[in-house]
């Protein structure tokens, strides 16, 4: 169990119980008792197995607090947010309504260049770290290039007013091409670890681990967000609806991606324990810790401000609410560096 | 140019100065960690100058590539960059002189300072005519001699103001307090793969601004060309820069306009300066000629080269 400084309480102990106590949040496990003033908390992440009481979770409701139940590597599971959050209609038909209009394409265009902008930023940042090694650098450098050209390309293509379906297609099939020069170059830099390529279920390297858990993190950040501005998480504008699908929540953490990728290389170089027999769950905890110390603290510009990851997420969400209400592309965050 | 008036002084401690403390800028991208990515540059051989890095003017940077490969010597792309690099001599030997004059012990500067002026502005604008043709020179050349009036009164004012304020100060210490920013401040940029010999106009060593003059439209490169000159003043120094200013000058009824903006030098700025040291180092390392570009600025003096 840890409470980071900026209030995410995660709880990740197998066995346990978790009660109110005089407003305070009493934690029983088997290495002792704790209570933590409800006032301190901003999220409570469960990823162990515990015991909740109802006293429990309506006092977390009532403060606004969000308690979300994750699996052991993060996936989320469910959430209870109190039942007044997200009662804005209003931005639920406009994100209904704009399916069939022009800003629906202009969001998932956003998203898809937005996400390929902080990809080459990626392979830029590698070109220059392995400067040393002129060929490397040389090859992350065009591959940065092409990307770049492959971005504005898409960012200059007009489609017609409510061809989302169509202009999807296009906007996947360029994502699609720049992943497989993404990922093929970030072999050289994961690589070490045993990374032969992107493996998004049942991998066992300690890369795809590590992005797994992180993305899984990422979303359940976004996910609350979606559901704080009121928006329907499973109507997405790149991700396509299927029954049970965060499609929503899936598009908006795609500019963000290239951040937790780049967190999980620094994570794994500075990693002390063993990595070469595979991942282990050591390994996968210090990455969650990690994760909320460092990840979710960074510090990014967006908009003029210098933003915590956290807030930036919020503000992301809000300016896709903007962007649905006057009609224009919202602005994506982006790490030029 | 760089006194600052009471107003921007509310701006700097109330506003400015206060919100760059709040959000500080990135460790990662302060000058001093010049040796790692991202500050790392390509080459340290290949030593660019902050001005040609940050300038906009030619959509492909062909401008720069015509400079480094053709004519290899540094000429302004534009007849408005011709006048600032003129105003901005003008300006820098006034301050020189004065600074020397005040050492002496001579306090009546303005007409001193007029006649060295004079003197400056006519060779600076004859030697930069062999670039700009286009060049107004006699409208140049009223336009600086305005600005030297308004800045030798400034001076002397200055001066003066500090010496009735402390009369027994010795000449070091009024220099001291009457120009307590350094003109002309030369900096080795090698560390960031930029020149061994930087000019930065101006920098208020204590404070942490660094001062730029440009004359014609506020363009967003501007501040870009002043957070270079911060990253580097941080290799060098090793001391924080979180404050830029771009004074404008220029005409307007008959008079002069100067205007100071003074910003946060933010990650975006520094990040943006980064990326455009490394498109060039990287067009020029490889040998790229640019395309001639399909929108060209209608000013532009190297057009001849391109066609």
């Amino acid at each position: 169990m840890q409470l980071t400084e900026y209030g995410h309480l995660i709880v990740d102990e197998l066995g346990g119980s978790l009660r109110k106590r005089r407003g305070r949040i009493l934690i029983s496990t088997r290495s002792g008792k704790r209570e933590i003033p409800i006032k301190s908390v901003r999220d409570v992440i469960v990823m162990g197995k515990v015991a909740l009481t109802t006293d429990l979770l309506i006092a977390l409701a009532e403060s606004g607090v969000d308690l979300l139940i994750a699996t052991p590597t993060g996936r989320p599971v469910a959430r209870l947010s109190a039942a007044r959050a997200g009662g804005t209609a209003r931005n639920r038909y406009e994100q209904y309504e704009s399916m069939r209009d022009r800003r629906g394409i202009l969001i998932a265009k956003s998203i898809i260049v937005g996400k390929i902008r902080n990809q080459a930023s990626n392979m830029r940042y590698y070109s220059k770290a392995r400067r040393m090694d002129r060929d490397l650098s040389l090859m992350f450098y065009e591959a940065a290039e092409r990307m770049k050209a492959e971005m504005e390309a898409l960012d200059g293509m007009e489609f017609p007013e409510g061809s989302l379906d169509e202009a999807r297609k296009t906007m996947l099939s360029v994502e699609s091409r720049v992943a497989d020069l993404y990922w093929s170059m970030m072999r050289f830099e994961l690589g070490r670890w045993g990374f032969e390529g992107r493996e998004k279920r049942e991998a066992s390297d300690p890369p795809n681990v590590c992005l797994n858990v992180a993305y899984n993190l990422l979303s359940s950040m976004v996910w609350k967000n979606v559901i704080r501005f009121g928006l329907d998480p499973f109507l997405g504008y790149v991700h396509v609806e299927r029954p049970g699908r965060l499609s929503l929540v899936f598009d908006l953490m795609e500019p963000m991606r290239p951040m937790v990728d780049r967190f999980v290389v620094s994570f794994l170089r500075s990693y002390k324990g063993e990595l070469r027999g595979g991942y282990s769950s050591e390994m996968i905890a210090s990455l969650k810790e990690r994760f909320f110390s460092d990840f979710a603290e960074d510090r990014v510009e967006y908009k003029g401000r210098n933003l915590r990851m956290e807030s930036l997420i919020f503000f992301y969400v809000q300016e896709v609410v903007s962007a649905l209400r006057e009609g224009r592309a919202p602005t994506t965050p982006y790490i030029p560096w | 140019m760089y006194y600052i008036d009471p107003l921007e002084v509310r701006k700097l401690t109330r506003d400015l100065l206060p919100s760059s403390r709040e959000h500080p800028v990135d460790e990662r991208l302060r000058g001093w960690n010049w040796f790692q990515s991202p500050l790392s540059p390509y080459s340290s051989e290949l030593a660019l100058g902050v001005w040609e890095i940050s300038s906009a003017v030619c959509p492909t940077r062909r401008d720069a590539w015509i400079r480094r490969k053709v004519l290899r010597k540094s000429i302004p792309t534009t007849p408005t960059l011709a006048k600032g690099i003129v105003i901005h001599r003008v300006v820098s030997s006034i301050f020189l002189l004065a600074k020397k004059l005040a050492y002496l012990g001579r306090y009546e500067l303005r007409d001193e300072l007029l006649r060295e002026a004079g003197r400056i502005i006519d060779s600076e604008i004859a030697s930069m005519k062999a670039y700009a043709r286009s060049l107004e020179e006699e409208r140049l050349g009223e336009f600086c001699h305005r600005i030297a009036k308004w800045e030798a009164t400034r001076i002397e004012s200055k001066l003066w103001e500090i010496k009735a304020k402390y009369p027994f100060l010795n000449e070091e210490s009024l220099v001291q307090l009457s120009f307590p920013f350094s003109t002309e401040l030369v900096l080795d940029g090698s560390l960031l793969g930029l020149s061994k010999y930087l000019r930065v106009d101006a920098a208020w060593m204590f404070g942490g601004i660094i001062f730029d003059i440009k004359t014609g439209w506020r363009e967003e490169w501007h501040r870009v060309q002043v957070a270079g000159y911060a990253l580097a003043f941080e290799s060098f120094f090793e001391r924080p820069i979180d404050i830029g200013c771009v004074v404008y000058v220029d005409e307007a009824a008959g008079s002069l306009r100067v205007d100071r903006d003074f910003f946060t030098i933010s990650d975006g700025l520094r990040a943006s300066f980064l990326e455009r040291r490394d498109e060039l180092q990287m067009m020029l390392m490889r040998d790229e000629e640019p395309k001639v570009a399909q929108r060209c600025p209608a000013n532009c003096l190297l057009r001849e080269y391109c066609q």
